[in-house]
């Protein structure tokens, strides 16, 4: 039997299609796993920086994200994601902020508190002044915090979290900035990537 | 005959051996390295920020100050022409303004200076720390300037990679 030539350029040819396709920025993924990729500090889009006793962590939140995080996979319809993508907007980029003691039990806010005064003006602090505290550079460039908000554990867990939203500054690596007043550790800064430059996997929906 | 095919046998085993030895005890040599502080300190990009801060914060103060004195030097001049107490009394009351004011800023600024070396000091130690476990160092040694290194070859000074690790750390960046 002789090959036709033909068919062995239309089988490579296809063989070449489908190589291609799997790297291609499109690769879908389920929600977990987009999840996984975008916790991955290997990727960018999750930064640990540990400063004396407090280990301050910076979390992107792509919109993709955001949404695989909020809703179950059931209920995540092309339709669904859509709807949350406008609701989201093209003029924010949204971050989580946690600080957590680095090795000990004690809470930040016990580790951080001489007295008790103290411990109530960190909440304070906390609650309102330290929106100011927080923004993005994009080179010369800063991006001011729009949203914020400290989510109150009541010392239910050591560890403080914060929830935020920056002017949108697309196609440029961002750096998060804390500028600390009350841990006694400076300025804070982590570099991210930035989600557009990034081949974010796309969110699969049934 | 036997013996032509165990001797190179032997011989790489023991080659092996050697070789294992040799990496055991190179391994066990601690690895030094030593920092010249000061000089770490100045270069420390966050120390710089923080300074600008502080000297802001003073050319501030002084600006306040200043206008306080300016119209005490008018009142004291107005005064010496011709003597009204009630001038009298507001001239003293600006007086107590200015020295308590005077006070004031210097404990702040006192102040300001304590918490900007606190925190310096803790970005710094982290930074260092994080470099030697980087680079696998056993001993980093400070060389705080008061003669307590009196010497050391320069290809253990370590004091300027470690200045580019510690600013690279602190913009976030991977060092």
């Amino acid at each position: 039997m002789v090959l036709n030539p033909n068919w062995i350029l239309g089988l490579l040819a296809g063989l070449l299609l489908i190589v291609a396709a799997s790297w291609s920025k499109t690769s879908s993924s389920t929600p977990r796993d987009l999840i996984d990729w975008v916790e991955d500090p290997a990727h960018g889009l999750h930064v640990d920086k540990t400063l004396g006793p407090y280990r301050f962590s910076v979390q992107a939140k792509p919109p993709a994200y955001i949404i695989a995080r909020e809703s179950p996979p059931e209920a995540l319809t092309s339709e669904r994601v859509a709807e949350r993508r406008r609701q989201l907007g093209e003029e924010m980029d949204y971050y989580n902020f946690t600080i957590a003691p680095a090795q000990s039990s004690r809470s930040v806010l016990q580790t951080a508190a001489q007295q008790e005064a103290d411990y109530y003006a960190l909440i304070d602090y906390f609650s309102y002044a330290a929106q100011d505290d927080f923004y993005l550079l994009h080179g010369a460039d800063t991006s001011r915090c729009l949203l914020y908000q400290f989510v109150r554990s009541y010392e239910l867990a050591p560890q403080l979290e914060f929830t935020m939203a920056f002017e949108r500054q697309p196609q440029s690596d961002p750096t998060f900035v804390y500028d600390d007043r009350v841990l006694g550790v400076g300025t804070v800064k982590t570099r991210l990537r930035s989600a557009d430059l990034l081949q974010l996997p796309t969110l699969k929906t049934p | 005959m036997m013996t032509h095919k165990i001797i190179p046998g032997l011989l790489m085993a023991l080659l092996l051996l050697v070789g294992l030895g040799l990496l055991t005890l190179y391994q066990s040599i601690p690895r030094t390295a030593y920092v010249r502080l000061h000089r770490v300190y100045e270069a420390f990009e966050l120390k710089k920020d923080l300074e600008a801060q502080l000297l802001a914060s003073d050319r501030e103060a002084q600006f306040t100050l200043d206008s306080l004195d300016v119209q005490l030097q008018a009142l004291a001049a107005a005064l010496q022409q011709s003597e009204d107490g009630p001038q009298r009394e507001r001239y003293q009351a600006l007086q107590q303004q200015y020295a308590f004011l005077h006070q004031q800023f210097k404990e702040d600024q006192n102040q300001l200076a304590r918490e900007m070396d606190e925190k310096i000091w803790t970005q710094l130690n982290q930074y260092v720390d994080d470099y030697a476990e980087e680079w696998g160092l056993d001993y980093l040694i400070g060389a705080d300037g008061s003669g307590t290194i009196m010497g050391g070859r320069e290809r253990l000074d370590a004091t300027e990679p470690i200045i580019e690790f510690i600013n690279r750390s602190y913009h976030g960046f991977e060092p």
